[in-house]
C-alpha cells in the first residue's frame, strides 16, 4: 500500500508543479525597438536582423505570415528588422500550373515573383511547407532554421540582442536614364571574427500590387494585394561573394562595388539594396542592412 | 540518346556500388554473440532512381538517385538490453520532409529491467492509455518519429498496479525540439490485485496520467504559460467478449501555431465498445476532440513534435483508389464515430455457398464540433454536445470475402466516401469530394506454389479529378518469388490533356528474413496541411529499390 501510495503522490506532485495558467493579460506591453539607422551606422552599432520569409502567390496561410510580420513585428524592431520575402517553389508557381485552384478568376496569379536565386535558396535550406522562413539563417542545417512564423518574434529577440561583430554601409547611386544602379557596401569588422564570411548583395521591390490567395479571408482571391519586400535577384550572384577568409581583426574594413541593370518591369522607387554577411560555413547572418535605390 | 536512357546509364554507373553493398548485404548472416549476449536487429534500404516527367509534372531530381534506410542493432544480455538505431537520408526520397537529410545514429538507449522495476535511458517510445495525453511512435511511411530522448521508469510495486514515469525531449528529425517532456502514469488493474483473473467475469482496469511540458517564453509579442499540463483518466470493463473503454483526457491552455495562438483549454474524449466471438462481431467508438494538438513546441507544424496521438475514427483502407482520399484527424475540433459490424455467412446457407462468406459493414463519420467565436484570446467556446455543421468526413463500405473453392477467393467491396477536402486538406475553395468506389479481388491458387491475384477498382466522383480506374495482377512464387504491376488511371478527367496512366511495376525476392524488390513507376502528386501548413509532395516517376533484412 505505501508504494501504491508513493507512485500516486509522484502523479499527483506532478500534476500540480507542472501547469500555468494565464488568465490575461495576453499580451506583452510591446517594446519599441527601432533603435536601428538605415544605411548609415549610429554611434551605438546594433545587430540587425534578417528575416527571410518563404511565401508564394498561391499559398492561402501565407497572408496571415505577411500580415503578422509587416503590422506586428516590424513595428516593434522598424529598422532593426530587415525583410526579404522569397516567393519561391510549389505555391509560387503561376495558373494553370497545381496547385492553382481552378476556379480563380480569369487572367489571375500568372505574374511569376520566382527567380533563380529565390529557387536555389528554397531548395538548398530545404524549406518545408508554406509559410516557413528563417531568422538570420539560425539553426542551419539541424532543421530548426526553416521556422513556423510564429515562431520568428522569439528568434528576432534573441538575434537583435546579440552584439553586433560588423556593421555594413550600403551606399547607393541610380542612373534613371539608363536604369544603372551603381552600389558601394563597406563592411566594417567590430570585434574579432574567426571563418569564413560571405557578402551578399540581393535586390527587394515592395509594394507590388498582384494577385494573393488568402485564407479566412473575404475574398479568397484577392486582386490587389500588397506584396511587401519580394526578392528580385541578386546583386553579386546566388550566394554572395567571398570578403573575409580564415578570420579577421576588428577594425578591418572591406569596401566592394558592383553595378547593376534594373529590369524595366520593377519600379526604382520602390526599390532596396538588401546587403548581409554570412558565416561562410554555418550560414548564419551576423549583419544585415538594407537601402532605398533612390 | 534519350534523356531517359542517359539517365538510367547513369543510375547503373553511380549505384553499382550500392547495389553490390546491398547484395552483400542481403547474403550475409549476421546473427552474433557478444560477451555473453545476443545481438539482433533489421536493415532496410528505400532508393528511387528519378526520371524528369514534365506530363505529370515530376521535376528534375539533381541528385537521380536518393534514398532512406535505417538498421537496427539491439544487444541483450540477461536484463539488460542496448541499442541504436542508424538512419540515413541522403537525400530523402521524394515526399520525405527535407530535415531529415543527412545522416546519424538519432536513436540509442540503454534498458534494465528486474520484475519490480524497468530503467530507460536515452531513447524510447512509449504511450500512456489511449496515447490522447502522450504517445511518441514512429510511422516510417510518413516520416514521422517523435521519440523521446530522456529518462523513463516502470515501476510494478504490487500486483496489479503498473506505474510509468518519463521525462526529457523529443527526436525533431536529427535535433530535438526544444520543449521539455515529462508525466507519469498510474495503471490498475484490478482483478490482478485481487487475483481473481479467471474467477472474475468482470475485469476492470482503472488509469490515470497526468503530462507537462515546458518550453521558455522568448516572444515579444504574447505572455505564453511556460508549462503546459494536460492529464486523462480512463477506465476499460472486461466482460466475457464485451470490452468497454473511455478515457477523458484534459489539457490546459496552450497558445501555438496549431490553434492560432489561444487560449482556450482542451479536451478529448474517446468510448469504445467491442464484442467478438466466432463468426461474429462488431466495435462502436465515438469521441469528441476540441482543441488538443499537444506539442513540445508551440510553433511546431506539420507532423513534428506532437506529443499525444489522437487516432483517426475511419476504416484505414488498403486498396489504392479507396485510400485516394484518407481522412486525418482535426486536432482543433472534431465529432467522430465509427460502427463496424463483422459476421460470418455459414456454408451452405443461402449466401454462404461451400465455404462461408464473411461480410463486414463499416461506417464512419467525422463532424465538426460547435464553436462560437468570443472574439478575444480564447477564441471560442463549445458545447460538448452540440455537432458543427461542417461534415468533415464520411465513408460507408461493405466488404465480401467469399471462398468459391480451395482454388478461388474473391473480395467484393463497395466504398462511399464523402470527403472535405478544405478542412482535411487546409485549403479553401475545393468543397467536398463524394466518390463512390467499386472492387473486386480475386486469387487464384493455381497449385501448390503459384498463385495469380488481380484487383479491378473503380472510383467514381464528379469532384476533383473525376473518376479513376485501376487494373492491378500479382503473380507469387511461392515462397521466394514475386512479380506485380497495376495502372491507375484517371480516364474520367475533365481535362483530357491531364487523362494520366500512373503505372508501377515491381519484383521482388524473398529468402528467410531478406527481401529485395525492383520496380518502375509513377506516383501521383498530393498536398497535405496540418496546421496551417502546407507541403507538397510531387509526383514522380522512376525506378525503386528495397531491400530488406533482419537478423
Amino acid at each position: 500500500m505505501k508504494k501504491i501510495l508513493i507512485s500516486i503522490i509522484v502523479l499527483v506532485v506532478t500534476g500540480f508543479y507542472a501547469c500555468d495558467k494565464v488568465d490575461g493579460p495576453f499580451k506583452e506591453t510591446v517594446t519599441v525597438n527601432d533603435f536601428c539607422k538605415t544605411g548609415i551606422a549610429d554611434s551605438v552599432i546594433h545587430k540587425k536582423v534578417l528575416v527571410e520569409d518563404y511565401t508564394g502567390h498561391l499559398c492561402g496561410n501565407c497572408p496571415a505570415a505577411g500580415v503578422y510580420l509587416n503590422d506586428t513585428l516590424k513595428q516593434i524592431y522598424g529598422h532593426c528588422l530587415v525583410v526579404v520575402s522569397v516567393h519561391a517553389g510549389f505555391f509560387a508557381r503561376v495558373c494553370p500550373n497545381s496547385p492553382c485552384p481552378g476556379d480563380q478568376p480569369a487572367g489571375s496569379f500568372l505574374t511569376d515573383f520566382r527567380n533563380p536565386v529565390g529557387e536555389g535558396w528554397n531548395t538548398f535550406f530545404g524549406i518545408t511547407g508554406n509559410p516557413k522562413g528563417m531568422v538570420d539563417r539560425i539553426g542551419y542545417p539541424t532543421g530548426t532554421h526553416s521556422k513556423a512564423y510564429n515562431a520568428w518574434a522569439p528568434a528576432i529577440a534573441a538575434e537583435v540582442s546579440k552584439a553586433a561583430n560588423a556593421s555594413l554601409e550600403i551606399t547607393n547611386s541610380y542612373n534613371s536614364l539608363n536604369r544603372s544602379l551603381s552600389v558601394t557596401v563597406k563592411t566594417d569588422v567590430i570585434n574579432n571574427l574567426s571563418g569564413d564570411y560571405k557578402l551578399q548583395v540581393v535586390l527587394t521591390e515592395d509594394s507590388i500590387i498582384g494577385w494573393q490567395e488568402w485564407y479566412n479571408h473575404t475574398p479568397v482571391y484577392v486582386p490587389d494585394y500588397v506584396h511587401h519586400h519580394v526578392l528580385r535577384d541578386a546583386i553579386n550572384t546566388q550566394w554572395g561573394e567571398s570578403i573575409i577568409t580564415g578570420g579577421a581583426a576588428s577594425g578591418n574594413s572591406i569596401t566592394k562595388n558592383y553595378t547593376y541593370s534594373l529590369n524595366n518591369l520593377w519600379n526604382p522607387d520602390y526599390c532596396n539594396v538588401v546587403a548581409f554577411v554570412y558565416n561562410a560555413t554555418t550560414y548564419e547572418v551576423i549583419q544585415v542592412e538594407e537601402m532605398r535605390v533612390k | 540518346m534519350p534523356a531517359a536512357n542517359r539517365q538510367l546509364n547513369t543510375f547503373f554507373k553511380c549505384n553499382i556500388k550500392v547495389i553490390i553493398f546491398t547484395l552483400f548485404l542481403f547474403h550475409s548472416k549476421a546473427n552474433a554473440q557478444l560477451l555473453g549476449g545476443s545481438i539482433h536487429g533489421n536493415i532496410q534500404i528505400d532508393g528511387q532512381y528519378y526520371l524528369t516527367d514534365t506530363l505529370i509534372g515530376a521535376p528534375d531530381v539533381p541528385e537521380h538517385f536518393l534514398s532512406n534506410g535505417f538498421a537496427n542493432f539491439i544487444y541483450e544480455r540477461s536484463n539488460f538490453s542496448a541499442g541504436l538505431r542508424y538512419e540515413n537520408y541522403t537525400n530523402p526520397i521524394l515526399g520525405f520532409d527535407s530535415r531529415y537529410k543527412g545522416n546519424g545514429i538519432p536513436y540509442r538507449f540503454l534498458d534494465y529491467k528486474n520484475e519490480e522495476l524497468q530503467v530507460t535511458v536515452g531513447n524510447f517510445y512509449d504511450q500512456f492509455g489511449s496515447g490522447i495525453v502522450f504517445r511518441t511512435y514512429e510511422e516510417r511511411g510518413l516520416g514521422l518519429d517523435n521519440a523521446m530522448d530522456g529518462l523513463r521508469l516502470k515501476y510494478n510495486p504490487v500486483k496489479g498496479v503498473y506505474f510509468k514515469g518519463i521525462i526529457g525531449y523529443q527526436r525533431d528529425f536529427f535535433s530535438k525540439g526544444e520543449g521539455i517532456v515529462r508525466g507519469a502514469d498510474l495503471e490498475w488493474n484490478i482483478n490482478e490485485s485481487l487475483r481473481c483473473l479467471d474467477s472474475c467475469k468482470t475485469k476492470f482496469i482503472l488509469g490515470g496520467n497526468f503530462v507537462s511540458k515546458f518550453q521558455d517564453d522568448q516572444d515579444p509579442v504574447y505572455i505564453l504559460p511556460k508549462n503546459v499540463g494536460s492529464g486523462s483518466g480512463r477506465l476499460s470493463i472486461i466482460h466475457g467478449n464485451l470490452t468497454l473503454t473511455g478515457e477523458y483526457a484534459y489539457k490546459a491552455n496552450d497558445p501555438s501555431s496549431s490553434n492560432d495562438f489561444i487560449y482556450k483549454d482542451g479536451s478529448a474524449t474517446i468510448i469504445t465498445a467491442t464484442y467478438s466471438r466466432k463468426g461474429f462481431g462488431f466495435t462502436l467508438a465515438g469521441k469528441r476532440i476540441d482543441n488538443m494538438s499537444f506539442r513540445s513546441d508551440r510553433t511546431a507544424t506539420l507532423t513534428s513534435l506532437m506529443i499525444n496521438y489522437l487516432p483517426a475514427m475511419t476504416k484505414n483502407h488498403t486498396n489504392i483508389l479507396a485510400a485516394l482520399y484518407p481522412y486525418a484527424t482535426q486536432p482543433n475540433g472534431e465529432y467522430g464515430a465509427q460502427a463496424e459490424l463483422f459476421f460470418n455467412l455459414k456454408p451452405h446457407s443461402l449466401l454462404g455457398g461451400n465455404f462461408g462468406t464473411d461480410v463486414t459493414v463499416n461506417y464512419s463519420r467525422a463532424q465538426a464540433i460547435d464553436k462560437v467565436a468570443t472574439g478575444d484570446e480564447y477564441g471560442y467556446t463549445s458545447d460538448f454536445f452540440k455537432t458543427g455543421d461542417a461534415i468533415f468526413y464520411e465513408d460507408f463500405n461493405m466488404e465480401f470475402n467469399h471462398k468459391w473453392n480451395k482454388k478461388f477467393r474473391s473480395i467484393l467491396s463497395y466504398v462511399y466516401i464523402n470527403y472535405n477536402k478544405d478542412v482535411i486538406e487546409g485549403r479553401q475553395g475545393f468543397g467536398n469530394v463524394y466518390s463512390h468506389i467499386g472492387i473486386f479481388e480475386t486469387t487464384w491458387k493455381i497449385n501448390s506454389k503459384n498463385s495469380l491475384r488481380g484487383e479491378l477498382q473503380h472510383l467514381y466522383t464528379e469532384q476533383d479529378k473525376q473518376s479513376w480506374a485501376l487494373l492491378l495482377l500479382e503473380f507469387s512464387v511461392s515462397p521466394h518469388w514475386f512479380v506485380a504491376g497495376f495502372d491507375e488511371y484517371n480516364y474520367g478527367n475533365e481535362i483530357e490533356a491531364e487523362r494520366y496512366h500512373y503505372y508501377t511495376g515491381t519484383f521482388g525476392y524473398t529468402r528467410g528474413s531478406n527481401r529485395i524488390q525492383l520496380g518502375y513507376g509513377r506516383q501521383r502528386a498530393g498536398i497535405f496541411c496540418v496546421g496551417g501548413v502546407c507541403r507538397n509532395v510531387p509526383a514522380s516517376n522512376g525506378f525503386t529499390l528495397s531491400v530488406t533484412s533482419s537478423f
